[in-house]
């Protein structure tokens, strides 16, 4: 069941496809925070993430008329595109990002994910689905699978994290993706 | 590297997504994904199952120069102004002189017992001009309607005026507007506040009657700023 806001942004970003500037403003109302966090959780530093969050709604204009093709819902295409630019530019300039302030740029709140979902998962029906199976997956694969596509660590940098050994990082990640996925769709 | 395994292209949308793959082996990546059908399901897939993780992460308000760099860079000229772009310029031309007009004939009003309206607001179709005209007096509680071109509702809907409050909250419903003719709205003391926090109305088409959740549920075919004058 698509929710009244997930249909107002899909009908936004069509808009912008038509070139109308107004609805790009109503877009950003609406999602940039939303953005904004998700974009700062990764690169930490506030101005890196400000650039990033400029080039993402620059390229959710220059990119609207693609969004019918990606059959894909309004904030998964949004969220992709951020993630997407934001990794890009922390491997990119991977000193200054990781070593911006390393208080910060250790996650605190990885086992509130649970309770995070549970909310989400009122509402939604792929993040119900992605709570049941996060349940499936050990501690030390969902603070892996966690800390790599929300604070958009590399395998080097989640081993740092967690202080375990590489091998055994990569292996949490792959293992804990694939279970998901076995779960998700079986 | 041959990329027509369905396992590998399969482990490699997973890191794609995940953020994990890098350097050469990501861009490498990224282009397969314009040639293969294969590689952009499997990595659609993975973006659908793991989007729900971003909603977790806490939003943060972004600096208010931001949007002005977006602005810059698609070419928009000022952030104030209604919609200065594209083709609009006919209709907003139009949008334009009915304002200057309703400002005008509040200037002659002025001294009269006549309620001057708080707020205006012109609703503009980019093809054929302004639909209808919004004027809201607080004092008597009143939005009053005006059809400039009529335009007809499709067989068993209602068009449906909304408030977008911003910052994330809930469109409000004004309540209907008329496909012809003049309406007045009567407005509660909540709608009332909520207006005056409101930058943006919308308009939706609803089934006959409106929407039947409180929110909108069909398509929104217009926006438009609200002015105070």
């Amino acid at each position: 069941m698509a929710n009244e806001v997930t249909v107002v942004l899909e009908q936004l970003i069509e808009r912008c496809a038509a070139g109308d500037a107004s609805a790009l403003e109503l877009l950003y109302k609406n999602t940039a925070a939303q953005l904004f966090g998700v974009l700062r959780r990764i690169l930490v530093r506030q101005d890196l993430a400000q650039e990033a969050l400029q080039d993402v709604y620059v390229s959710i204009w220059r990119n609207a008329k693609e969004y019918r093709a990606a059959k894909a819902a309004a904030f998964t295409w949004m969220v992709s595109i951020a993630r997407y630019r934001a990794i890009d530019i922390k491997r990119s300039r991977k000193r200054e990002v990781l070593f911006a302030d390393p208080a910060e740029y250790v996650p605190e709140d990885v086992d509130n994910v649970d309770a995070d979902l549970g909310q989400a998962a009122d509402r939604d029906a792929d993040a119900r689905r992605l709570r049941d199976c996060m349940k499936e997956l050990s501690q030390q694969q969902r603070n892996a699978v966690c800390l790599a596509y929300m604070n958009g660590l590399t395998h080097e940098e989640v081993a740092g994290t967690l202080a375990a050994p590489l091998g055994t990082v990569k292996s949490w990640v792959r293992r804990g993706l694939e279970s998901l996925k076995r779960c998700i769709q079986p | 590297m041959r990329y027509d395994n369905p396992q590998l292209i399969e482990a490699l949308a997973r890191e794609y997504v995940i953020g994990t793959l890098h350097g050469r082996a990501r861009r490498r990546f990224a282009r397969v994904l314009s040639a293969s059908l294969v590689a952009r399901r499997s990595v659609a897939t993975w973006e659908r199952q793991l989007a729900p993780l971003a909603r977790c992460v806490r939003p943060v308000q972004p600096p208010a120069a931001a949007w002005a760099h977006i602005e810059n860079a698609i070419g928009r000229r000022t952030s104030k102004a209604p919609a200065v772009f594209g083709r609009g310029w006919a209709a907003l031309a139009a949008s334009f002189a009915l304002i200057a007009i309703v400002f005008g004939s509040l200037y002659f009003t002025q001294r009269s017992s006549v309620e001057q309206p708080t707020y205006v607001s012109v609703v503009t179709d980019q093809a054929t001009g302004p639909v209808w005209l919004l004027q809201t007096f607080a004092q008597a509680r009143a939005l009053r309607v005006t059809t400039v071109n009529p335009k007809p509702a499709p067989a068993a809907s209602s068009y449906e005026l909304w408030m977008l409050p911003g910052g994330g909250a809930q469109p409000v419903s004004l309540g209907l507007l008329p496909a012809t003719g003049n309406a007045t709205l009567a407005l509660s003391a909540t709608q009332l506040t909520v207006l005056g926090n409101t930058p943006t109305l919308a308009v939706s088409v609803e089934p006959a009657g409106g929407s039947p959740t409180g929110l909108p549920t069909g398509p929104v075919i217009y926006t438009a700023p609200l002015l105070r004058t």
